[in-house]
């Protein structure tokens, strides 16, 4: 099993390193049987017991999700800072986890979140966790959580609900693309994002899979985050407070990180600190 | 089955270790590619792109590691305050140090643009590595003499345009510079007619200057080059076969694709290449392919 050759190796290497770099900067594993197996990177708290949930983060897909790997990375190293054990991954098929880009489908990354869940209780020993989800990835971590009774507050950063704006955001990022380097302008039917293949059978499934389920009823707090479309946002919030949820919203206008290349990559450090606060005051 | 592995002195630089597919590993010689940072994208490459090449070389009996040099990616800092200029050469060969123990003979370091002048100092009297693959290395644009480059980057889009149907409408609508464009027309007819051209070709030296130190030992060398780096070899009608005719050194050109191989054609036109050759390091080449008027290497493609 990859997972336990891997813990072997984890165990074996992690004496050297001990005393050379904080736990908070996070150490990777892979989970789950080869074939499937997910990377991880699992960011431990610097005290013990801080009574803080473990966290999950859920990331965004595709060419957003190498965009978006610097700030993930500093979010659950700022959660590990303050308390939280925060778990981080990759969906199938993406990173460095098992498979194809190809063959991805948001039912296979739902799968890949709440497999994420249990291992992060797995190894925090704790029964209830925060989730926190970027774009695509705020979407799955909802509607994985709807399902599920041990998640306690989701934080859903730009969640995507409109099929056809993100299709137009991605395909017009790939003509952008295509325009500074002279490219001739693609057919209409985009095949392919910014070096990410765009199959017509996943098109097909973001048309009808990005709905928000009624939350579950041990939904305690929600915050959603947004980065300028506030009327999207207080629909998220109505939607997520259906079962008596607290729910906020927070604005960020310099929040759109997964709209910046690699090389000028943003870390909105002031939204990770409202973050990372909003969490602390729900467990006081 | 891949694997994570915490490499150097420090366990500081992450690793994850493709080991070559059961059944396939090659013998005697036990090769390694070891996948620099491109920039700051973390050590799945653009686009996932060293997944993919990872992937294709287990499959091909070829173990691979794509790391994160300390402080990038998934790699936490150093403990020892080492210099960011010195990091870059001196954590690949940390990287060989851990690899040894894992039963790998020979090394071959593969970075993209700043990965690649990393790989390129690294291997500087470090007999291990056998093998350099290079994309789109800064350090080889970056000796171009200006006026070379602006020559280049002309003649490219020059080039490009006269393909593009709106650059002609463009033309004919006022769109365009008219004067930029027509000093830059009789620049290169003067140039083209000026006996003096042919020094140009002293820029091949130029490239092989900055591939001594891979040359000095014996390493093998793929020359990947896309974008305006394309540009500065294609300018040079005798540079690739210099280059080439060193024995080696291969030069694979393309073009059409930009400075990370975005285009999924052209990924795949990057996995296959890095993928032939490395299989094809340590081997004489096939007595078909040498003959007195060629080079014992050959280009795999042009644009």
């Amino acid at each position: 099993m990859q997972g336990q050759s891997d813990n072997r190796d984890v165990r074996a290497t992690l004496a050297a390193r001990e005393g050379t770099a904080p736990r908070e900067t996070g150490l990777p594993f892979f989970f789950r049987d080869p074939g499937s197996s997910l990377y991880a990177c699992l960011h431990q708290p610097a005290a013990e017991a801080s009574g803080l949930e473990p966290v999950l983060i859920c990331t965004a897909t595709g060419h957003e999700y190498e965009r978006c790997h610097k700030a993930m990375r500093q979010l659950a190293i700022q959660l590990a800072r303050a308390g939280s054990a925060a778990l981080r991954f990759d969906y199938s098929g993406t990173g460095d986890s098992a498979g194809d880009e190809a063959s991805a489908s948001l039912a296979c990354w739902r799968d890949d979140i709440h497999a994420a869940i249990d291992e992060l209780r797995r190894r925090t020993g704790q029964r209830r966790v925060a989730v926190i989800g970027l774009r695509l990835g705020a979407t799955l971590a909802a509607q994985a959580a709807a399902d599920r009774d041990d998640v306690d507050s989701l934080v859903l950063y730009a969640p995507v609900v409109d099929a056809r704006s993100l299709l137009e955001e991605w395909c017009e990022a790939q003509a952008v693309h295509d325009r500074a380097h002279g490219i001739p302008a693609s057919a209409p039917a985009h095949t392919e994002v910014l070096g990410y293949p765009l199959t017509e059978a996943f098109r097909r499934e973001l048309q009808s899979g990005l709905a928000l389920p009624a939350p579950s009823a041990a939904l305690r707090r929600a915050l959603v985050c947004t980065t300028g479309n506030g009327a999207a946002a207080a629909e998220v919030a109505q939607r997520l407070a259906g079962k008596g949820a607290s729910v906020a919203v927070e604005s960020s206008e310099d929040a759109a990180i997964w709209r910046r290349e690699p090389m000028d990559a943003l870390v909105p450090f002031k939204l990770i600190r409202r973050i990372v606060g909003w969490l602390q005051e729900g467990a006081s | 089955m891949e694997e994570v592995l915490l490499l150097g002195p420090y366990a500081s630089i992450v690793g994850i270790h493709t080991p070559a597919q059961a059944g396939l590993r090659e013998a005697p010689q036990k090769t390694v590619v070891i996948m620099l940072n491109s920039g700051l994208i973390h050590h799945v490459g653009p686009h996932r792109l060293y997944v993919r090449l990872a992937r294709a070389l287990a499959a091909q009996g070829i173990g691979a590691v794509r790391v994160d040099l300390s402080g990038l990616g998934d790699s936490p800092a150093r403990p020892d305050n080492l210099p960011a200029a010195e990091l870059g050469f001196r954590e690949p060969r940390e990287i060989v140090d851990s690899l040894l123990a894992r039963g790998y003979e020979q090394f071959v370091l593969l970075g993209i643009c700043s990965g690649a002048k990393h790989a390129l100092q690294a291997v500087s009297g470090d007999a291990r590595i056998t093998g350099l693959v290079l994309v789109n290395q800064e350090a080889l644009s970056d000796s171009t003499p200006d006026s070379a480059s602006a020559r280049a980057s002309a003649q490219f889009y020059l080039r490009r345009s006269m393909r593009n149907p709106r650059a002609w409408l463009n033309l004919l609508t006022g769109k365009v510079k008219y004067r930029a464009l027509f000093s830059s027309l009789a620049g290169e007819i003067r140039r083209r007619l000026s006996p003096g051209r042919r020094k140009q070709a002293a820029l091949a030296d130029l490239f092989r200057k900055e591939l001594e130190p891979a040359l000095a030992g014996r390493c093998d060398v793929l020359l990947m080059l896309s974008d305006r780096h394309a540009r500065y070899v294609g300018l040079f009608d005798d540079g690739v076969r210099e280059l080439e005719a060193l024995g080696r050194v291969r030069v694979a050109l393309r073009a059409d694709a930009d400075h990370l191989f975005t285009a999924i054609k052209d990924q795949e036109f990057f996995v296959s290449n890095v993928c032939s050759w490395v299989r094809s390091l340590g081997q004489e080449p096939a007595a078909s392919e040498v003959s007195d008027t060629d080079t014992p290497m050959r280009t795999y493609a042009s644009e």
